[in-house]
C-alpha cells in the first residue's frame, strides 16, 4: 500500500517538475538564465544540407569571447561534416583542443539499405552514445537544426532540468527549405525548446511558438 | 568558346527527363540562339557520361557529381537547378539568374513549396520539363529581384540576446 502511494507521490513530482522545465515566455523575458561567463555550446551536425545551413548560422558566432568551448555532434562516418566543422574553426582562428573545440562522432542511428532486423541495436547504439555526451558533458547550449539525432539530445538535455542540476539553453531553427510544414524534428521538438526559430513567415502565425525574424542562412 | 554559360544542376540523386531534355536538338538550338554556347551538366547518379545531339555549337561537359559544385556556380550565367534548397540558396546567394525545375515524380515534394514560394516573389522562375523550353524563351529569368544579401551577425544577435551575453 505504502509503496503504491510512494510511487504516485514520485510520479506526481516528476509529472511537476517536467512542466516546471518546459519553456515558458515568461522565463525568457525575465532572463533567469543569463550567463556570466563563457557558454559551454553543443552543435548537432546533420548531413548536407542540415550541416550547411548550421555553418551559416554560426558564421558570425563571437567563438573568442562568448561560446566556448565548443562541441561537434557528428555521425561516425559524416566525414564531409567533419571536415567542414574544421574548416569553419580555422576561419575563425580555433584551434582543436580540450578548450576550444572537439569534434565527438556517435554511431549512426540508421545506415541506408540497413536491415529492419539489426535497425532497432543501431538507434539504441546511437541514443547510449548521445546520452553520454549530453549527460557528462553538460553543455550550456545546444543548437541544432533538424537532424534526426537532435531529438534525444534535446530530450535528454531534460534530464538536467528536470534534476535541478542546470537549465541546459535548448535553441532549433527550422530549415530555409521549410515554408508552409515543419519537418518532423521540428513538430517533436517545438514544445520543449526554449527558442524555435523558422525563416518563412508563416510558419510564425501558423504555430505560436515559433519565431521569424528573417533568413538565417 | 566563348558565349554566355549554363549550368544544370539536379542532385545527388537523378533527374532523367531533364537531363534528356538539356542535350535534345530543341533545347541546344533554343540555347545557342539565345548566346549559351558552354553547357556544364551536374547529372547525379544512375546516368551515363551525356551525348550531345548533333550539329551543335555547344560545349558540354557533364559528370555525375564532385565535392564543391561553387566554381561551376560561379562561372555560369544562368543556373538551370532541381528544387533542392541548397542550390536554390547557393544561386539567389550569388545573384545568379535561376531557373528551378519541378520534378514531377518526386512525391513527398515539400521541396517544391520553397521554389514556388520564391517564384512568387520573383527571386526565381519555377518550371516543370515540359514547360522549360517556353520558360527559357520568356527570358523572365533575366528580370528576377536579387535575393537579400546574407547577414552573418542575424544569428549571433539572436542567441546573444536570448542568453543575455550582450
Amino acid at each position: 500500500m505504502y509503496s503504491y502511494l510512494f510511487a504516485l507521490l514520485a510520479i506526481i513530482i516528476l509529472v511537476f517538475r517536467i512542466v516546471q522545465a518546459l519553456p515558458t515566455k515568461k522565463f525568457k523575458r525575465n532572463n533567469s538564465n543569463k550567463l556570466e561567463k563563457p557558454c559551454k555550446s553543443c552543435i548537432v551536425l546533420g548531413s548536407g544540407g542540415h550541416t550547411m545551413e548550421m555553418l551559416q548560422l554560426l558564421q558570425g558566432l563571437d567563438y573568442a569571447t562568448k561560446y566556448r568551448p565548443r562541441l561537434y555532434i557528428v555521425s561516425s562516418n559524416d566525414t564531409l561534416s567533419v571536415k567542414k566543422a574544421r574548416d569553419l574553426e580555422t576561419a575563425k582562428g580555433g584551434t582543436e583542443g580540450e578548450d576550444k573545440y572537439r569534434i565527438v562522432r556517435i554511431p549512426r542511428a540508421r545506415h541506408v539499405g540497413e536491415s529492419w532486423l539489426t535497425t532497432p541495436f543501431s538507434v539504441a547504439k546511437a541514443l547510449i552514445a548521445s546520452t553520454k555526451v549530453v549527460l557528462w558533458e553538460t553543455p550550456d547550449l545546444i543548437i541544432c537544426n533538424g537532424p534526426g539525432i537532435c531529438v534525444p539530445i534535446c530530450v535528454i538535455s531534460y534530464i538536467h532540468r528536470i534534476l535541478g542540476i542546470k537549465r541546459i539553453y535548448l535553441i532549433y531553427v527550422e530549415s530555409f527549405a521549410r515554408v508552409k510544414s515543419l519537418s518532423l524534428s521540428g513538430r517533436l521538438l517545438i514544445r520543449f525548446v526554449d527558442t524555435f526559430l523558422v525563416q518563412w513567415p508563416y510558419l510564425e502565425g501558423k504555430y505560436s511558438q515559433a519565431e521569424y525574424k528573417g533568413v538565417l542562412v | 568558346m566563348s558565349g554566355k554559360s549554363i549550368f544544370v544542376t539536379v542532385g545527388s540523386t537523378s533527374f532523367h527527363s531533364l537531363t534528356a531534355l538539356i542535350t535534345s536538338q530543341p533545347f541546344l538550338q533554343l540555347a545557342s540562339s539565345l548566346h549559351y554556347h558552354n553547357i556544364t551538366v551536374q547529372h547525379g547518379t544512375g546516368t551515363m557520361g551525356l551525348q550531345l545531339a548533333e550539329t551543335s555549337d555547344i560545349r558540354l561537359e557533364s559528370y555525375d557529381y564532385k565535392p564543391s559544385l561553387q566554381e561551376d556556380y560561379e562561372r555560369a550565367d544562368l543556373i538551370i537547378s532541381h528544387a533542392g534548397a541548397g542550390s536554390i540558396l547557393e544561386s539567389l546567394r550569388l545573384e545568379k539568374p535561376l531557373i528551378v525545375v519541378i520534378n514531377d515524380l518526386l512525391m513527398d515534394n515539400h521541396q517544391s513549396e520553397l521554389a514556388i514560394e520564391l517564384h512568387q516573389q520573383k527571386y526565381l522562375i519555377c518550371t516543370s520539363v515540359s514547360n522549360l523550353l517556353e520558360t527559357l524563351k520568356s527570358r523572365g529569368y533575366e528580370t528576377l529581384k536579387p535575393f537579400p544579401r546574407h547577414d552573418e551577425l542575424a544569428f549571433a544577435r539572436i542567441l546573444d540576446k536570448e542568453l543575455g551575453l550582450n
